[in-house]
C-alpha cells in the first residue's frame, strides 16, 4: 500500500520544525506498511557531526567536574538538545569518553567510529584508510542483513564530497550518499526500482559472465580487486531482489532546498526508510571531515530570528570553527546543534508512531547515537567525545534521561574509558552482540559501559 | 610537572613506527553463515624499505603486480567522453549526460592521486556505476536515434539487420571503454545480452546490451596486467597506460591506431609516443604540473585555514597560482637542462597587485605596478627566494593557521626531499607547542633537542627552523620577537650530516646532495607509475638518475621511465 506525497506537501514537510501535521500523514501511510510485517526488528541510527561537540554545549551547567556516576537526571536539559525535550526520558547524555589518536586534528576520519587508527600508519586528518570496521558497518553486518540496504548512509557536506567516515574494514571504505537528492535517489528513485525481469537477469548474467572471464587470468592481489567488484555485485543483486518485498510510500524527489531544509530533508527519508523497511541501519552525517577542506554547511537561515543572530550575521557553519569563547561555542551549538536535535526528535517521532506486531512501537526497538567524528575540540586531541543516546533498544539499555560522565581512573594523565566501550554497549543492545568491538586499536576497551546496559 | 613539549618527546620514544601500538588487524565481520559473503580484505603491505641505486648485471625490472587499477573520478569522466565523442549525431558528436560519479576523485590519505594500489569497490560505489549506466546507455541510444547518414542510424531502429547493427555500435564503443578491441567471444556475449532482452523490445535490449558494457570489469578497471611467457604489456595496454598516466583518459584515435600499427614493440615508438603526449610546453602539460603540486604538496594549500579577518588580502587560489607558474616557469626553461638544480634554487617568483605582499609586505604604494589578475611578472629575488621551498605556496603549504610550522617544513624536507622514515606521532602524545611569551619558534623547539624527542625531531627541526625567515604567509623577514631569526643547522639524512650556515645554504645543500637527488627520482616513480619501487627497479633508478642529474633532463627521466621494464613488464604474480 502507498500513498503518495504531494510534492509542494513534501517540501512544506521538510521546513525545519514546521510541518509536523504532514509528517504524521506520511507516519500513517507507514502504519499500514509496518502492520504488514511479522517479525520484530531492531533499528541503529547514528548521527554524526563535523568538527567536534563541545563540552561547552552539551555539558548541562552546575555539576562541577569529575565523574557522574551512575548519572543524574537532575539537570537542565542543555539548549542545543531542545529538540529532543519530548524524549528526555528516554535518552542519555554521555560524557567522558576517549578515543584518543595520532594525527587527527580537524577530524578523526574513519578512526573516530572505529577505534582504529588509519591503515599503513597514514594519517587520519587526511582521509587515511581505514584500519578496521566503524561500528555503523559493524551492526548492520549483524542486523542489516534482510533489508534491502544493509546500511543507508548519507551526509551533508558544503562541498558535496564523499567524506570518508564509514568503513566495512581495514581498506575499505564505506561511500556515502552526498546530497538529499541522491539519497532520494537510491532509497526511492529508479536507480534500484524493480526492473523486467528479462533485462535485469541479462544484465546481471552478463556482468557476472565478464568477471569470470576477466578474473580467471587474474591471480593473487589483482584477483583480489576483482573479488571486491564480485562482492558489490552481489549486494547489488541482494538490494533488487528484496526491493520488491517491501512496501514504501511514494516519496518526490527533494529537488533544490537550503542547508536546513535539505538536512530536515535527508532525516526524513530516513525515517521513511527504517519504517517501511528498506533498512534498519541509518546513518547521517553533516560536516564531516576536515574542517577547512571546504566540508562546512553554511546555514544561512538559522540565526535569523534567534537570539544569537546578532552573532552570527551572515549565517552558521555547521562546524564550530575557530570560534573562540566557550559561549560563542555554545551559542554555535545552541543553533546548529539545536537544530540537529530537532530533526532528531522527529526522526523519533516517526519512529513512535510506527506500531509493530507485539506491541509498542518501533522506536522501542530502536538506538539513535549522535556524536561526532572529531571529539569535542575543532583542533581535538580526541580525547573527549560527547554522545548523545536516545532509545532503550527494547530495553537492553537505561536510556532513562540521565547526564553520566566518566573520569580518568588513572588521574590527571591517565587514560579514559573507550568510546568503543559506548559502541559495544549500543551494539550488544541492538542485537549485533560484541564485547570487543575496537578490542586491539585506539584504547584499552573494557566492554559494555555497566551504567548503562539494563 | 609536565610541560605540552615534554610530552611531545615521547613521539619518538618506544615502539617508533607502530601508532600506539595499533595492529591493525582484520576484526570478524560476518559470523552468521547466512549472511552475504563478505569481501576479502586487502592484505597489509610489509614495511617498505626503498630500494638502493644499483643495477645489478642481468638484473630485470619486473614491475609490479597492482596493475589491475579501478578508475578514478577523472579517468572514468573522460574515458566516457571520449567514448561519446566517437560517435556522431548530426550535426555534432554525442556527448554524455550529466550523471552521478561512482569513484572519488583521489584518496585523500594517498601520497600520490596514482597509487592505485588503495582503491577497491565499495557496495555502493558499484551500484552508483550501475545508476550511471542506466543513465548513460539511454542517453547514448536516444542521442543515436536522431543520428543519419550514419552507420547506426537511428540508434539501429531502420536497419535490416539490427543484431549486425547492435553488435557494430557494441564494438565501436567498447573498443574506447576496454582501451582494446573486443574479442569475438565479448561480443557474443553482448549480442546475447541484447538478444535476450530484444523479446522486449529493440529499444530495451540495445540499452541492456549498453548497460553491460557500461559497468563491466573490463571498463572499471584498467587491465594493465602482463600475460605471454614473457610478461610484457601489449600494444594496446601500453598505449592505455601511456594515455591514462600522461593525459588522464583513455587513448585518442590517433594511439588506437598506432597501437594496432606499429605495437610498440620498439623504444623509438614508446619515446615518440610519450613526447606527444607530453606536448611541446611542458610547463602547462596537466599531469607533470599535478606531479609538482602533489610532490610539493600544494595540493593540500586549501586544508590550511587561514582567516579573512586578519589578512583580507591574501587568498590560497591567488597564491597558488603564482607558485603553479614557478612550477610552469621551471618546467619551460628547464625542463632539458638543470631541472632539479632549478626546481631548488631559482631565484624567480610570480608577482601581481595580489601577490605582491609576500614579497615586498610594507610597500603599501606598489600594488598599482603589478598585473591584474592571472597576469604575473616574473622577478628575481635572489636575496629573498631560492627554489619551490622558499614560494609562498609551499610555505604556507606546510604551515599552521596563525603561526608557522617549522616542524612540518621540517618533516616534508625529510620525508619528501631526502626519503627518510618519520614514524607518526604516537597516541598519547598531544601536538601542540607551549606557549611562552616573548620566545622565538626555535626556543619553543628546543626541548627536542633532548632523548627521546631528538633521535626524529634532530631529522626535522633544524631544517625546519631554517625557513623561519618566512612567516606563515609566506613573507620574507629577519627578526621574530625583536630578535635576528637564527637559520643555521643540520641536514641530516639517513647516514650523513652536513652543516650549513643559513638558509641558503641548506637549499644548497639539498640540491647538491646524493640522498636528495636518488629522493626526487624515487617520488617521481612513484607518482607516474603509481607504485613504489621495488629493489627489481634498480636499473631504471639509475637510468633516470642518470638522465635526470647527469644530464639534468626531467623529460629525458620520464622517457626512461615510460621505456623501461619497471613500466613495460610485470612480475610473476604468485597466489
Amino acid at each position: 500500500m502507498t500513498s503518495r506525497i504531494p510534492r509542494r506537501s513534501f517540501l512544506r514537510w521538510l521546513g525545519a520544525g514546521a510541518g509536523s501535521a504532514l509528517l504524521g500523514s506520511v507516519a500513517r501511510g507507514i502504519v499500514s506498511t509496518a502492520k504488514a510485517e511479522s517479525t520484530r526488528r531492531k533499528c541503529f541510527v547514528l548521527v554524526v557531526v563535523g568538527q567536534g561537540i563541545s563540552e561547552h554545549g552539551v555539558r548541562p551547567a552546575g555539576l562541577g567536574t569529575g565523574a557522574i556516576l551512575p548519572g543524574t537526571t537532575s539537570y537542565e536539559l542543555p539548549p542545543m538538545l531542545r529538540g529532543l525535550a519530548a524524549h528526555r526520558d528516554r535518552m542519555l547524555i554521555v560524557d567522558g569518553l576517549s578515543n584518543r589518536m595520532p594525527a587527527g586534528q580537524h577530524t578523526g576520519g574513519y578512526a573516530a567510529l572505529s577505534g582504529f587508527t588509519a591503515a599503513g600508519g597514514a594519517s587520519n586528518e587526511a582521509g587515511g584508510p581505514p584500519g578496521g570496521i566503524t561500528i555503523d558497518q559493524f551492526i548492520a553486518s549483524r542486523i542489516g542483513n534482510d533489508t534491502p540496504f544493509r546500511s543507508v548512509l548519507a551526509q551533508l557536506n558544503g562541498n558535496r564530497r564523499r567524506v570518508g567516515t564509514f568503513a566495512s574494514g581495514i581498506r575499505r571504505p564505506a561511500p556515502s550518499l552526498p546530497s538529499a537528492s541522491q539519497m532520494w535517489s537510491r532509497l526511492f528513485g529508479d536507480a534500484l526500482a524493480p526492473q523486467s525481469a528479462v533485462s535485469g537477469n541479462a544484465i546481471m548474467d552478463g556482468l557476472r559472465s565478464d568477471l569470470g572471464r576477466v578474473r580467471s587470468e587474474l591471480r593473487g592481489y589483482e584477483r583480489l580487486k576483482l573479488d571486491h567488484y564480485e562482492a558489490a555485485l552481489d549486494e547489488f543483486s541482494r538490494r533488487m531482489s528484496r526491493l520488491g518485498m517491501f512496501v514504501c510510500p511514494s516519496v518526490d524527489a527533494p529537488g533544490t532546498l537550503d542547508p536546513e531544509d535539505e538536512l530536515g530533508a535527508m532525516f526524513d527519508m530516513g525515517a521513511v526508510a527504517l519504517t517501511c523497511g528498506l533498512t534498519n541501519v541509518l546513518c547521517l552525517g553533516l560536516g564531516l571531515g576536515h574542517g577547512h577542506g571546504g566540508n562546512e554547511v553554511r546555514f544561512r537561515r538559522l540565526p535569523m530570528g534567534s537570539p544569537y543572530e546578532a552573532d552570527f550575521p551572515d549565517g552558521v557553519s555547521s562546524g564550530m570553527g575557530h570560534l573562540g569563547s566557550a559561549e560563542l561555542i555554545a551559542k554555535h551549538h545552541a543553533l546548529v546543534y539545536g537544530h540537529v536535535s530537532e530533526q532528531i526528535g522527529r526522526l523519533v517521532d516517526a519512529l513512535r508512531a510506527t506500531p509493530v506486531d507485539g506491541g509498542g512501537t518501533l522506536f522501542d526497538d530502536t538506538t539513535i547515537v549522535w556524536t561526532s567524528d572529531n571529539g569535542n575540540h575543532h583542533h581535538s586531541q580526541h580525547d573527549l567525545y560527547p554522545c548523545v543516546v536516545v532509545g532503550d533498544a527494547g530495553g537492553a539499555l537505561r536510556a532513562d534521561g540521565r547526564y553520566l560522565r566518566y573520569d580518568r581512573p588513572g588521574g590527571e594523565r591517565g587514560p579514559r574509558r573507550a568510546l568503543a566501550d559506548l559502541f559495544t554497549s549500543v551494539a550488544t543492545a541492538v542485537g549485533a552482540g560484541t564485547d570487543n568491538f575496537g578490542e586491539g586499536g585506539l584504547l584499552p576497551v573494557e566492554g559494555p559501559l555497566a551504567e548503562i546496559m539494563r | 610537572m609536565w610541560s605540552v613539549a615534554a610530552l611531545l618527546c615521547f613521539a619518538c620514544e618506544g615502539n617508533i613506527g607502530e601508532p600506539g601500538g595499533t595492529p591493525n588487524r582484520e576484526r570478524p565481520v560476518v559470523d552468521d553463515p547466512s549472511a552475504p559473503s563478505e569481501r576479502p580484505p586487502f592484505p597489509e603491505e610489509p614495511p617498505y624499505v626503498p630500494p638502493s641505486f644499483v643495477c645489478e648485471e642481468g638484473a630485470s625490472a619486473t614491475g609490479s603486480t597492482a596493475r589491475v587499477v579501478r578508475l578514478t573520478a577523472d579517468e572514468y569522466a573522460l574515458t566516457i567522453q571520449e567514448a561519446f565523442r566517437r560517435f556522431r549525431a548530426n550535426p555534432r558528436n554525442l556527448v554524455p549526460p550529466s550523471y552521478e560519479a561512482p569513484f572519488a576523485d583521489r584518496n585523500p590519505a594517498d601520497r600520490y592521486s596514482t597509487y592505485a594500489i588503495s582503491y577497491g569497490m565499495a557496495d555502493d560505489e558499484l551500484v552508483t556505476a550501475m545508476d550511471a549506466a542506466r543513465t548513460l546507455a539511454a542517453s547514448f541510444r536516444e542521442q543515436l536515434l536522431v543520428a543519419t547518414g550514419d552507420t547506426h542510424e537511428g540508434a539501429c531502429e531502420e536497419v535490416e539487420d539490427r543484431t549486425a547493427c547492435v553488435r557494430a555500435v557494441l564494438s565501436r564503443l567498447g573498443r574506447v571503454l576496454y582501451r582494446r578491441p573486443l574479442s569475438e567471444e565479448e561480443l557474443d556475449g553482448l549480442e546475447l545480452t541484447y538478444a535476450e532482452v530484444a523479446s522486449v523490445s529493440h529499444a530495451t535490449g540495445f540499452e541492456a546490451s549498453l548497460r553491460r558494457l557500461f559497468a563491466s570489469p573490463q571498463f572499471l578497471y584498467r587491465d594493465e596486467v602482463a600475460r605471454g611467457p614473457e610478461r610484457r604489456l601489449d600494444a594496446h595496454q601500453v598505449a592505455a597506460a601511456l594515455s591514462y598516466t600522461l593525459r588522464g583518459g583513455p587513448p585518442d584515435s590517433r594511439l588506437e591506431r598506432a597501437s594496432e600499427a606499429e605495437g610498440f614493440t620498439s623504444e623509438a615508438s614508446i619515446r615518440e609516443t610519450v613526447l606527444q603526449l607530453l606536448g611541446e610546453n611542458l610547463g602547462q602539460q596537466p599531469r607533470v604540473l599535478r606531479f609538482l603540486q602533489e610532490y610539493t604538496r600544494l595540493a593540500n594549500l586549501d586544508l590550511v585555514f587561514k582567516d579573512p579577518g586578519d589578512h583580507g588580502w591574501y587568498q590560497h587560489e591567488r597564491n597558488r597560482s603564482a607558485n603553479e607558474r614557478f612550477f610552469g616557469y621551471v618546467l619551460d626553461r628547464y625542463g632539458r637542462e638543470g631541472f632539479f638544480q632549478a626546481l631548488l634554487t631559482d631565484p624567480s617568483v610570480f608577482v601581481n597587485r595580489n601577490t605582491y605582499r609576500h614579497f615586498f609586505p610594507d610597500d603599501e604604494t606598489s600594488a598599482s605596478e603589478w598585473g591584474e589578475g592571472a597576469d604575473f611578472v616574473r622577478v628575481e629575488l635572489p636575496e629573498q627566494r631560492r627554489g619551490f621551498l622558499t614560494q609562498p605556496g609551499f610555505l604556507v603549504t606546510h604551515s599552521h593557521s596563525e603561526e608557522t610550522h617549522p616542524v612540518g617544513r621540517g618533516h616534508f624536507i625529510a620525508s619528501s626531499l631526502m626519503c627518510v622514515t618519520i614514524p607518526p606521532v604516537p597516541i598519547g602524545v598531544v601536538a601542540a607547542l607551549p606557549e611562552i611569551p616573548g620566545a622565538t619558534m626555535r626556543e619553543r623547539l628546543s626541548e627536542h633537542s633532548r632523548e627521546p624527542c631528538a633521535g626524529c625531531h634532530s631529522l626535522m627541526d633544524d631544517v625546519g627552523l631554517a625557513f623561519e625567515i618566512y612567516d606563515d604567509l609566506g613573507r620574507f623577514r629577519e627578526t621574530e620577537e625583536g630578535r635576528p631569526i637564527e637559520t643555521g643547522g643540520t641536514l641530516r639524512g639517513s647516514d650523513s650530516a652536513v652543516a650549513f650556515a643559513d638558509t641558503f645554504a641548506l637549499i644548497d645543500a639539498l640540491a647538491a646532495s646524493r640522498e636528495a637527488r636518488e629522493c626526487f627520482v624515487l617520488q617521481s616513480f612513484e607518482y607516474w607509475l603509481g607504485r613504489r619501487p621495488a629493489q627489481a627497479d634498480g636499473c631504471t633508478l639509475v637510468r633516470m638518475y642518470e638522465a635526470l642529474h647527469e644530464a639534468g633532463d626531467f623529460v629525458e627521466m620520464l622517457l626512461v621511465l615510460f621505456s623501461s621494464e619497471s613500466f613495460l613488464a610485470q612480475q610473476e604474480v604468485s597466489e
